[in-house]
């Protein structure tokens, strides 16, 4: 079942916004395999080596690899390390 | 870089144990608290490292957030030096070595000087004192303009010298002066002499005039050549020219070698001995007893020497060194040469000699060795008739007219 988007979401879509600054929906980047950014994070959930859960307001990013590790961390931004296997969003 | 820039920043190694470790995290990162290298043990734990003052702030909120904070480590310079403060002797041995190592590094410990071909190292060392450049020298004052112009000087074969420094390692670049060659000069007056003994066989005057016939003979120093050229005009002076000619003549050798059939020859006994001194700048303290080198007086040494130099290359060199000998045992045995080996060094040597003798341009038309053994050497003697240029260039110097005597 497809997930209700929120007001702003959808109010993003048909304006054509940026969503991750409009609807304040966290944004992923990853390189290659080893190297992934989260932005507008609202903090991690789980913090382990094989997985590292982070809070996204509307949606949980989960990454599952091995190895993972948090190479820095701010209110905004949060940059991961290691051999990603998996992003899921739950 | 960023590792220097952590370790003058102090820092410390933390572990975070609780219920909510990522709660720990996120407030972390909610109060701009940077931390470093997270490494997370299990679900429950994980260490960080954090900015020394950030410390406090970091216990705070781990207390908010349900967690207890345990410090691990401690690092960084401010550390160290807060652990250093009460101890005074080694502060005081650490301001001391800097010091030394500053002094160290101003004066010349060691000095390089490049090969030259017409000049011993030895002299240019010694001219290189002279001039102020020295083991032990403040290197600072040097100006290469001084320098050089003193060891110029000094020693003329030399046309252009720089002392380079680089930390207390003093380069002498050097190059040698070049012998401007003769220049044959069409006004000077000249004419051709012998320069050796022989019967003329050959004469071609280019310029001048022959004072000597096919067929005659000579003597060395006879003129061949003249540089008078007179007139056929009876009263118009003698023309004086440049003489041009080559001479060829029939010439005789008698060249003598000897060679001794027994020499003495090194036999190392393989007894090998260490030993060790101190160098600081010019000064030597010998590791060894002295008194040993007059042991044996019928022993003999070869010592070869390597020095080990407390420097770190291209940074800094500083006046210690330590000096390592290796003294090999020998002993000297007197061996009987092959009579035919020695023949046949002696007459190689004698044919060049002959070569060197009649130039380029002669030839060997006759030659005959002859040997005989006396006084324990062999004396090989090279008879050999050449053919060659003999004549040789000399200023013309005009002789003195007698005075006319009045009737």
């Amino acid at each position: 079942m497809a997930r209700k988007l929120s007001p702003a979401e959808r109010a993003s879509e048909i304006f054509e916004l940026p969503a991750e600054s409009f609807a304040g929906v966290p944004k992923l980047t990853v390189t290659g395999r080893r190297y992934a950014i989260v932005e507008h994070h609202r903090g991690l959930s789980l913090y382990t080596k094989e997985r590292i859960e982070v809070e996204g307001g509307r949606v949980r990013l989960c990454i599952s690899g091995t190895d993972l590790s948090l190479t820095a961390m701010d209110r905004e931004v949060l940059i991961l390390r290691g051999e990603i296997l998996s992003a899921e969003f739950e | 870089m960023a590792i220097l820039t952590e370790w003058l920043r102090a820092t410390a190694r933390v572990r975070v144990q609780g219920a909510s470790v990522t709660r720990f995290l996120n407030a972390c990162a909610q109060q701009n608290l940077a931390f470093q290298k997270p490494d997370p043990e299990d679900e429950f734990s994980c260490t960080i490292t954090l900015r020394k003052r950030d410390l406090e702030k970091a216990q705070t909120l781990s207390a908010r957030s349900g967690c207890t904070l345990s410090v691990l480590e401690m690092r960084g310079a401010p550390i160290v030096l807060r652990r250093c403060r009460k101890r005074f002797v080694l502060i005081a041995l650490a301001v001391l070595s800097c010091a030394a190592l500053l002094w160290s590094s101003l004066h010349i410990w060691e000095i390089d000087v490049q090969s030259a071909e017409g000049v011993e190292e030895t002299e240019i060392r010694a001219a290189l004192d002279r001039a102020g450049v020295r083991i032990g020298s403040f290197w600072p004052t040097f100006s290469n303009a001084q320098i050089q112009c003193a060891v110029l000087q000094d020693l003329p074969q030399l046309s252009w010298l720089a002392v380079n420094i680089n930390g207390s390692h003093a380069t002498v670049s050097l190059r040698e002066r070049v012998e401007v060659p003769e220049i044959y000069d069409e006004k000077t007056d000249v004419r051709l002499v012998a320069s050796k003994a022989g019967l003329v066989t050959k004469l071609q005057v280019l310029q001048g005039r022959a004072v000597v016939s096919v067929g005659q003979t000579v003597l060395p120093g006879e003129t061949l050549v003249s540089c008078e050229l007179p007139s056929s005009f009876e009263k118009a002076p003698t023309r004086l020219v440049h003489a041009k000619a080559q001479v060829f003549a029939r010439t005789w050798y008698n060249l003598c070698a000897c060679a001794p059939l027994e020499r003495t020859e090194k036999r190392y006994t393989g007894r090998e001995r260490r030993r060790f001194a101190l160098e600081i700048g010019n000064r030597r303290i010998n590791l060894y007893n002295v008194a040993d080198n007059s042991r044996n007086l019928h022993t003999e040494y070869d010592t070869l020497s390597k020095e080990y130099r407390l420097a770190v290359r291209d940074v800094f060199t500083t006046p210690l060194a330590l000096v390592a000998e290796t003294r090999r045992e020998f002993t000297r045995q007197t061996v009987t040469e092959d009579a035919n080996a020695v023949y046949r060094t002696l007459e190689a040597q004698l044919l060049q000699r002959l070569q060197q003798e009649i130039g380029e341009d002669g030839t060997v038309t006759a030659q005959s060795f002859s040997a005989e053994e006396r006084d324990g050497c062999l004396y090989v003697t090279l008879h050999a008739e050449c053919v060659e240029d003999i004549a040789r260039e000399e200023l013309y110097t005009p002789e003195p007219t007698p005075p006319v005597q009045e009737e």
